[in-house]
């Protein structure tokens, strides 16, 4: 067999099945349609938001695990820890630097969670930086960051 | 119309006043409003989860707030401390005002 | 040209590969992901092992169809859970090698008298076609490639689509996952399919379809791949559950045999 028999062959394969309207799936058509985008939030804006303009240090209390490479910038694991007493963590916020809106998440802990911990899976346009900004009880803000490189992928 | 999701303790077994950690999943599309429809031209409007509450027993112990920068079908994992016998419930609420609950049950001696 | 360019420098790559220093050139074509990145993408919960519970699971729990019979009515999952590992599998009735999604159809049109089986492409037939392989996990790959003549027709005819190059840019599976697999292609490991291929450790893919693609948020079946790497490949795709493709599903398959089930996996 060359290979135009085979396309001319798998062109005529018929798949034999049938269509079946269901209901289970339907908020994944039809999704509404607006002319245009939400407002875009730079990183000095959404910080701003989040000090209130207060002075930002860096702090090695604040562990920062994200990959040096994303496998691809859709879901790219982020993890932060602060390492103080819970008492003195009041949120954790995480913020992309060149996103679109650049503050991703924000998590507010009581004593409850034992733990001022969180880890979820964030979206990066590009490569860039991810930024995890602790608050402290006292009212002063600390800092870690990491740039993440963005691949464009293999195939698909 | 609630969506499907799936909280799970890590590690399955704890004791009293052992710090143990929540994972969470919940199918979402979390469109950014960002993505143009093909046909269109249009923006495919934002439709993200904008709050996570978790409650343990009667106390709102953590709560999140989301932009559409998080990945589709959100995964957020945190700590609890096991102080007491009691439901640990998360609530997802999106910016259509859509509300979805998962309850699972934290017990201890 | 430029493209002209491209083909030739990854053809001429091809070329030195197969003479034994790929993981030279791998070294210095690029950057690959990490072991230890790649490990955090695996803690948490991966979202097919939702889809699969959660809609896969209720499916496979309702009664459909004229006899109003669910899957769980005939089937224990303790003795369904053997069977999944040896799919894509002949059946005497057909005379025809058919994959674990076409058997769902045929139970379903058969044996619970639904009008119209779920279509291949639908997340219906997907969801069931995932909670079976994730109520198998645990369990071996086992298809088989050579009791009769159908099946090593099959199989036979599986490694040809493999090898044949296809569409504008003249490639074929074969080419990235055997000749050039190990090299890196735009920072992504290219592997092999199956156990190892000339030494170079495979993902046995089959075990791990469906699988999350964490690029598009949803669960597909090994044949959607297929799919999908066939248009990224600008080549003609091929139709779900043509004698193509499932020929093509039992070779990727039976490169995977021995090997555990893990799925539904996360997958890029």
């Amino acid at each position: 067999m060359n290979r135009r028999d085979f396309l001319r062959t798998t062109s005529l394969t018929a798949v034999s099945t049938a269509v079946l309207g269901s209901a289970a799936f339907t908020d994944s058509f039809g999704a509404e349609l607006v002319d245009n985008p939400p407002p875009k939030k730079s990183f000095d804006e959404a910080l701003k938001e989040i000090t209130g303009g207060k002075a930002v240090s860096d702090s090695d209390k604040v562990k920062l695990i994200a990959p040096e490479i994303a496998e691809n910038g859709a879901v790219v694991p982020v993890t932060v820890e602060v390492e103080l007493p819970i008492e003195q963590v009041k949120a954790i916020h995480i913020l992309a630097d060149k996103n679109h809106n650049a503050k991703t998440m924000s998590v507010y802990f009581t004593p409850a969670n034992g733990k001022a911990y969180i880890s979820t899976r964030i979206r990066l346009a590009e490569t860039m930086n991810v930024v995890a900004v602790a608050q402290l009880a006292d009212g002063s803000f600390i800092k870690a960051q990491k740039p993440v490189k963005v691949t464009i992928g293999g195939c698909g | 119309m609630a969506r499907q999701a799936l909280v799970k303790i890590n590690p399955k077994e704890y004791k009293k006043d052992d710090i143990v950690r929540v994972d969470s999943v919940i199918m979402h599309p979390m469109d950014t409003g960002l993505m143009k429809d093909k046909e269109s031209g249009k923006y495919i409007a934002a439709h993200y989860i904008t709050n996570v509450e978790v409650y343990y027993g009667d106390e709102k112990i953590t709560w999140m707030e989301l932009s559409g920068s998080v990945s589709a079908n959100p995964f957020i994992s945190f700590y609890v401390k096991a102080t007491k016998t009691a439901p640990l419930k998360i609530v997802w609420k999106d910016n259509k005002g859509e509300v979805t609950e998962k309850v699972i049950d934290i017990k201890v001696d | 040209m430029k493209l002209k360019g491209k083909v030739l420098l990854f053809g001429l790559a091809v070329l030195t590969a197969s003479y034994g220093v790929n993981k030279a050139i791998s070294e210095e074509a690029g950057q690959a992901i990490s072991e230890e990145d790649l490990k955090l993408y695996q803690s948490g919960i991966n979202p097919g092992e939702v889809f699969a519970q959660e809609v896969g699971g209720a499916l496979f729990n309702k009664p459909m169809g004229s006899s109003n019979k669910s899957c769980a009515s005939c089937h224990s999952e303790e003795k369904l859970k053997k069977a999944v590992g040896t799919y894509p599998k002949y059946n005497e009735k057909l005379n025809a090698v058919i994959s674990l999604q076409q058997r769902i159809q045929m139970c379903q049109k058969l044996n619970q008298g639904v009008d119209k089986p779920f279509e291949l492409k639908s997340k219906e037939n997907t969801a069931l076609t995932t909670y079976l392989k994730y109520i198998a996990s645990g369990e071996k790959i086992n298809v088989d490639t050579s009791s009769n003549p159908v099946v090593k027709e099959y199989y036979n005819y599986g490694r040809y689509v493999y090898e044949l190059k296809r569409g504008k840019r003249n490639l074929s599976c074969a080419v990235c996952h055997e000749y050039a697999a190990g090299m890196v292609l735009r920072m992504q490991r290219l592997n092999p399919l199956g156990h190892e291929y000339n030494g170079i450790k495979g993902t046995n893919a089959a075990a791990h379809w469906p699988g999350y693609r964490m690029t598009k948020s949803e669960v597909y079946t090994i044949e959607q791949r297929f799919q999908q790497c066939m248009s990224q490949a600008s080549m003609k795709v091929l139709p779900l559950g043509s004698k193509e493709m499932v020929a093509l599903e039992l070779y990727v398959t039976s490169l995977a045999n021995g090997a555990t089930i893990e799925a539904p996996g996360l997958v890029r």
